[in-house]
């Protein structure tokens, strides 16, 4: 168990999953009842797209070490299994965030929101250079949890105009309450 | 003294291998504050407890911290080795995660180094399979950092 003064210090950091768009509902976050009730096996809204250009894909190999020629050798890849440079999984995964789209819901009354992490990543389709990426997301899971509510969200990212997703990624975030 | 070797294909050897144990830390890289920025430029994630150093000195670390996604996309430049190399693929895919958690923030100034083990090993029609368990952290923190359960597949 953490101490108050340590979730203290974890707050407010990664606050990145949950958009602040204001959406027409509301839902508290400790409302878990109303909160299950967004749970859906249908996903929302596709939210804006983004071109995941050459330029983009260098830079990420650059910053990361990861200059493999299926990344970043736009003149092999021409010969390579998708006749073209692909983005490396984990700059896919990056990308979430800038692509996300907005919920249907907004959740209320907490302290912060955590990025606790995922529950499950797959790469499922590669994302090739100069394509355009978007996502659409929903609620899959809703628990109690000893420092708040933890909510999953399922993510999934595609090329636009593929069927196929290129990732599939399960969101945990962690909604803390307000300090007593 | 070079790590021994095992082929993709063999399940027993790479089973063997399957441990509870973490390997040795492998090599380091730092977080600067200028890595931060980049990263912030490259997902236009620009949120100030990335990257302004003013603020964050009155923010919950008392200093700018790295993004979440930025310790997971560094794992390139500190993936540890797990004991063994495997040969004999034609190449390998980043299938994605089993999971992974954040755990403590990484200060903008620190080292990150990972060790790793080996946790499981299945058998695909696309190749084999390889999930380890990576704990990353900063150099001199007790608590990790992140706990990332890859998955590697290795084809014919």
């Amino acid at each position: 168990m953490l101490r108050s003064n340590e979730i203290a210090s974890l707050c407010a950091w990664y606050d990145v999953i949950v958009v602040t768009i204001s959406p027409a509902l509301q839902i508290r976050y400790d409302d878990l009842d109303g909160l299950r009730g967004q749970i859906s096996d249908e996903y929302g809204d596709w939210g804006s797209e983004l071109e995941v250009t050459q330029e983009l894909i260098d830079d990420f190999g650059d910053l990361t070490g990861d200059l493999q020629w299926i990344h970043v050798d736009p003149e092999r890849a021409k010969d390579g299994p998708f006749g073209t440079t692909i983005a490396h999984g984990l700059l896919t995964l990056s990308l979430g965030p800038r692509v996300r789209a907005s919920p249907a819901f907004e959740v209320i009354g907490h302290a912060s929101t955590l990025n606790y992490g995922s529950d499950g990543v797959r790469f499922l389709d590669p994302v090739p250079a100069g394509s355009r990426i978007h996502s659409h997301s929903r609620l899959i899971d809703v628990q109690q949890h000893p420092r708040g509510t933890r909510l999953t969200y399922e993510i999934a990212m595609h090329v636009v105009d593929n069927e196929r997703p290129s990732m599939v990624f399960k969101a945990v975030v962690l909604h803390t309450p307000p300090a007593p | 003294m070079s790590a021994p070797t095992i082929r993709f294909d063999d399940e027993a050897g790479l089973r063997a291998r399957i441990s509870d144990e973490y390997g040795e830390w492998g090599p380091q890289t730092r977080i600067t504050q200028a890595v931060i920025d980049r990263f912030a430029d490259l997902t236009d994630d620009h949120q100030w407890i990335h990257v302004d150093t003013e603020r964050a000195k009155d923010g919950p670390f008392g200093t700018t911290i790295a993004h979440g996604f930025l310790i997971l996309a560094m794992l390139p430049r500190v993936r540890p080795s797990l004991g063994f190399e495997v040969t004999g693929e034609s190449s390998r895919v980043n299938y994605g995660a089993e999971s992974y958690r954040f755990l403590a923030p990484v200060p903008a100034g620190s080292t990150l180094h990972a060790r790793g083990r080996l946790v499981d090993v299945r058998m695909r029609p696309q190749g084999t399979l390889l999930v380890s368990e990576l704990m990353v952290g900063v150099v001199g923190a007790e608590r990790p950092s992140a706990l990332y359960t890859g998955m590697l597949l290795h084809k014919p």
